[in-house]
This record gives C-alpha cells, structure tokens and sequence, in this order.
C-alpha cells in the first residue's frame, strides 16, 4: 500500500517552498541591483552625483582658501561629501586638479564612505601608479573637450573598481578640476550580500517560528483528536452494543462537530445493532414456532398422502407459497362407508389463513363425521364462521361423499373452484357456485349429485394452481388443467397409481409453466378415483407416495 | 394498484386501477375506511382492474358489510367476473356492466 502523506508532512513542505521561492526572488533582486551598478542607470545617477559636488565648490580658488564658501572648517565639508558618497553608493571621491608634472596630481579635495574622518591634506600624488592608463586617458579625453562622464573600469588590489571622471570647467571650458568618484564592486556587492542576509534573517527565523508554532498546534488540535477518533471507531467496532466512551477533544468548532457527529453516529448505531439482535432473537423464535406451526399443519394436511380402499382411490397434495397456508383438504370414511373428501381455501396466506383453516378444517371434518349431508355441513359451518369471524376471513370449500359400490357422488360448492372430472376426457364440472362461508350468514348452498364409473374420478384444486402465473403474469387456468390430467388418471404404471399419477401430472404442468416465477399463493390439489369394487388392496398409507417433482 | 377517489354528497366512486392483490389489498381497505360515516352509498368501478385475488374480494364484502349492502361494482372485467362468480359473489353484489 502507498505510504500517506500526514498533515505535518504537507505543511512543512509547504513552507520549505515558500523559504525557496523568497530566497529566490530575494536573490534575484540583489542580483539585479548588482547588476544595475554598471548599467546606465548609475552614469546618471553619477552624473547628478558630479554636478552636485560642482554646485558645492562652485566659486572655490583652493589657492586662497582651504574650504569652498560657505563652510567654516574642512570637518563640515568632509562631512557634506561623506554623506554624498554614502548616498551614492560610492568608496572615494576626489577633487583634483593636474600637477606640475605630467604624472603628477594636485588632489584638492578627498572623502570616502567609511574615512570619513581622515583629515584633508592637499598634497600631490603620483597617480600612475594606481590607475595604469586607464585615468590619464579620461582625462585627455575630457581636456580634448569631451562633455559629461568619463566611464573606466579598472582591476585594483581589491578586484574591480568603476571610476567616473567628471570635469570642473572654468568660464572659458578649460579644465580647471577633476571630480574622481569611484565604486569598488567588491565592496558594493558585499554589502549587497550582507543587507541581503540582514534583510533575509528575520523572514527566516520568522518563518520557521511559524511553521513551528503552526506544527505544535495543528498537532495538538487536529492531529491528535483525529487520532483519538480513530482510535475510538477501533474500539466502537468491536463492541457496537454500547456507545463508545466520551472523546476529551479541544474546544474547537470543528473538531466539536465532528465529535457530535461521532456522537450521534455511534448512539444510533449502537441502537440499531442492539434492535437487530433483539430482531434476530424475535426472528430465531419465530421461525423455531412456525416450524411447529408447520408440524402441526403438516399433521392436520399432510403434504401427501395417498389412500386406497375398497372401490376408491385417492391422493392429494399441497405446497404452502410460505411455511404455512390457508389451503386445506380432508379424505376419511363416513360410519356408513361413504368416501368424504373435502378442499378448501382461506383467504390470505401464512399464519393468520393457517390458523383460521385450522378452524375451519375441524369444524367441517366433525359435522361429516356426524353424518351431515355435504350441503349440511357447508351451510352449518358458514353460520358459524359468520357468529365469529372479526377479520372478515372467508373460505371457499367444496364437499363431495361417494358411495364406492355406486359412484354416486354428492357434493355442494361454496365458491370453490369447479372440479375437473376425470376419466376419458377430463372436462369441468358447473356445479352452483354456492358462495364463500363466512361472509353472509343468510345463504343457502344447495346439494347435487353425480356418478362415477369404475376408472372415473374427481380432482379438487385451489386457486393456487389456476392462478399460478408465469413471468408473463398469464394464469395457468382451467383448460391447462384439464389438459393436463388427460389420460392420466388411467395409468397407473410403474407402481404409481393413477390418483397420484393425475397430481403428478398437474404438478409437472404448473411448474414447467411457471417456470421462472415463484409460487405467489397456497397450491393444494386432491383427486378422488373410483375403483371397481373387486379391487382387494387395503388402505394403505402415505409412504408409498413416490417422490420426484411432485410438489408444486 | 391505484385508486382514485371521487365523492359527491354521500356517495362515493372509487375507481381501482391494476391489480387487487395480498399486497394491495389493505389499501382498498383503508381507502374505504377513509371515507367515514357520511358516505352511504359506495361505487366501485374496476374498469382498470386485472386481477383481483382472495384478498381483494375480503375487501370487496367488507365495504359491502361497511356500506349497509349499499355497493355497486361498476364495469367489471372477465377475469374479475370469473372470481367473483367463482366465490358466490356475482349474485350477491350489485353488479353495473356499461
């Protein structure tokens, strides 16, 4: 992983740039300043420099006096010319004026910036000795006439020297004085170098008094809070249950946000991890009662079954859209030998439609089992549900009991699906639709009949098979249904009877229609067949179902 | 589903639109649990009606209990005929076809 940079990192960075880019711009400006010295610039700085040392002597005979008018002693002129060489960034200065001999010179005048008490002794001098050829040849050129500034440069004991002559002229333009300024650059740039650093010093120690100044305190209040933030949310994340303990952070508006964000942060997560353990906790327990819940429908609807008796045939399946449903059926013999096979549907699904069919189931399985007639029961029970139904739950059911020795079937509907009638060519049944129990208590279900051949039988369903759509939300239906069952009923092959054969069939049907698309509602399907009555076999139990697809 | 609202004095058309499901159910029963005792009379046109299931049709009896019997159905599709013919209702409630 890529080393980060910190904060203190990026600051002193930061003002190791800003030291460079001033040392710099600094530098570039003495630089220049030096530079400017020889340039032009300075030649008519010299030039005022000359003209004012000329206004100064002006109506001076060094032969009769030892000062120009105007000055009391020579102090107060050196003084004068001392402060002119200070402001003009010169070393030397003299007035002189040419000697007796060709070489020689009669200095008249004398002051520098840093002598400025040598006392002023007009004597002669030798000058060759010091300026080669460089000074006599300005001369001449300004004895031959020559106006303004004289210019040389000459390399002295000291490195290089700039000399500026300038001539006094008497009424007539002779030459009766020269003014000789000089600049040693030596110097000048040492004492460029020296202001640059006594410039400099205090920016720079300034500077660092700050950054060290902006570290102790970005440290202390930016550094180390984030620190303990962070080491906090460390320990925040290993125990979410309580909130992490309370942040002595410096009384800084953002820092003061960020820890109230923190704050609320932790508080709700916190509240949050607790409510989703409770939640999973509750969750845990509900899953642990619906699996009983389950159990128990499972005892009262098994998932399969198959029953066999003398002259009948029967089999039936579920499969709850959740753990649990409203779909319902019942199969059992009446005292008098009749086979009653009831279905039903609860509205709704899950818990509420399970516990109601669970109701519902007992209370029509008791009224067959006492002997009532199909149309009996249905209506008996409606008035019953509707004595006692808050929730405004309904269910449809149809009933039908069959006489194995005859076939014959009665049955009454109460807003259940039509049967398919199954034998040859399966069709639907029209019974009277009846109407859904537990919705009006004024109703009146009527009973009819029907036979049944040998081979022939009746397949009771819920809506959960018609109305099982596909991703194209197009329903199953009836046609698909009779459809299905075609022939089914007659099989009764590899050791599959021709009652699971049928819900096999179905089951297969819907699932490849489906396909895709998960169940939405409770499916149940049960198929009664009429069997000759020769057929010895005994009721037999569910554990001859064959498995395989056959679950919806 | 959708369900629009109109009322005029102390009727009530309510026009349902997609699909009466489980999942859509309680809000036709809020809905009409919306409209209080000043509404006598209650219209339910399912023009835009689909499907209607078990759900649905609880709903459907409890507004007509809610009402008093005072309940039309007003341009009801096939399929929702089928369910309600299917359950006994068709002959129950007041069934208006346009």
């Amino acid at each position: 992983m890529r080393k980060k940079s910190s904060i203190s990192r990026w600051i002193i960075l930061t003002f190791t740039g800003i030291l460079f880019l001033s040392l710099a711009l600094s530098a570039v400006s003495s630089f220049l300043e030096i530079r400017s010295t020889s340039e032009n610039s300075s030649d008519r700085s010299m030039s005022s420099c000359a003209e004012m040392i000329r206004s100064f002597l002006s109506g001076w005979d060094p032969d009769t006096s030892i000062v120009p008018p105007g000055y009391e002693s020579v102090r107060e002129v050196q003084k004068d010319l001392g402060a002119l060489c200070a402001g003009f960034d010169l070393d030397l200065l003299y007035v002189y004026a040419p000697g007796p001999g060709p070489n020689d010179r009669d200095c008249l005048m004398y002051a520098s910036r840093g002598l400025g008490t040598i006392p002023l002794v007009r004597r002669l001098y030798a000058w060759q000795n010091v300026t080669g050829g460089l000074l006599p040849e300005m001369e001449q050129a300004l004895l031959r006439g020559a106006r303004g500034l004289q210019k040389g440069e000459l390399t002295g004991p000291n490195g290089r020297d700039i000399l500026w002559l300038s001539a006094i002229r008497g009424d007539n333009g002779e030459v009766r004085a020269f003014i000789a300024m000089s600049r040693s650059l030596h110097l000048f740039r040492k004492e460029i170098r020296h202001r640059f650093l006594m410039d400099f010093a205090p920016f720079l120690v300034s500077l660092l008094l700050g950054l060290v100044l902006l570290l102790v305190q970005v440290n202390r209040y930016i550094v180390l809070p984030i620190h303990q933030i962070s080491n906090s949310m460390i320990l925040f994340s290993v125990d979410s249950r309580s909130p992490p303990a309370p942040l002595s952070l410096p009384p800084l508006r953002e820092i003061a946000e960020i820890a109230a964000s923190y704050k609320k942060m932790t508080g709700d997560i916190s509240s949050y991890v607790r409510n989703i353990e409770l939640l999973t906790q509750e969750r845990l327990e509900t899953s642990v009662e619906l699996e009983i819940a389950r159990r128990i429908q499972t005892g009262l609807v098994p998932e399969k079954i198959t029953l066999r008796g003398d002259g009948f045939l029967m089999s039936a399946m579920t499969s709850p859209a959740k753990t649990i449903g409203g779909d319902f059926y019942d199969c059992f013999r009446q005292p008098d030998g009749s086979v009653c096979v009831f279905m039903g549907d609860v509205s709704g699904e899950g818990i509420s439609a399970a516990l109601y069919m669970a109701i519902v189931r007992t209370v029509m399985h008791e009224k067959l089992m006492a002997g009532l007639s199909p149309a009996d029961t249905l209506n008996q029970t409606n008035r019953e549900l509707c004595a006692r139904n808050p929730a405004g739950f309904f269910v449809t059911a149809f009933v039908a009991v069959m006489d194995p020795r005859t076939g014959r079937v009665l049955y009454a509907n109460a807003g259940h699906t039509f049967p398919v009638l199954l034998g040859e060519t399966p069709t639907l049944l029209m019974p009277d639709p009846g109407i859904a129990l537990g919705l009006f208590d004024d109703i009146q279900i009527r009973e009819e009949t029907l036979t049944l051949a040998p081979g022939e039988g009746i397949l009771l369903y819920t809506d959960g098979i018609t109305e099982a759509a596909n991703t194209d939300r197009v329903f199953f239906g009836t046609e698909r249904l009779t459809e299905a069952v075609r022939g089914a009923s007659c099989m009764d092959r590899n050791g599959t009877d021709g009652a699971t054969c049928t819900l096999l069939s179905v089951s297969r049907a819907v699932h490849d229609f489906c396909y895709g698309n998960e169940q939405q509602d409770d499916m149940a399907a049960l198929a009664l067949l009429r069997e000759s009555p020769a057929s010895p076999a005994p009721v037999s139990s569910s554990d001859g179902v064959p498995s395989g697809p056959g679950t919806f | 589903m959708t369900i629009e609202k109109n009322i005029s004095g102390g009727s009530a058309v309510l026009s349902l639109t997609g699909w009466l499901d489980s999942q859509s159910a309680p809000e036709l029963g809020q809905a009409v649990e919306a409209l209080g005792p000043g509404i006598t009379s209650l219209v339910l046109d399912l023009t835009g009606l689909e499907y209607t299931a078990s759900a649905g049709i609880r709903q459907i009896v409890s507004a007509y209990k809610q009402m008093n019997g005072a309940l039309t159905l007003r341009n009801v599709s096939p399929e929702v005929m089928d369910v309600l013919n299917m359950t006994g209702l068709g002959k129950k409630l007041h069934i208006e076809q346009s």
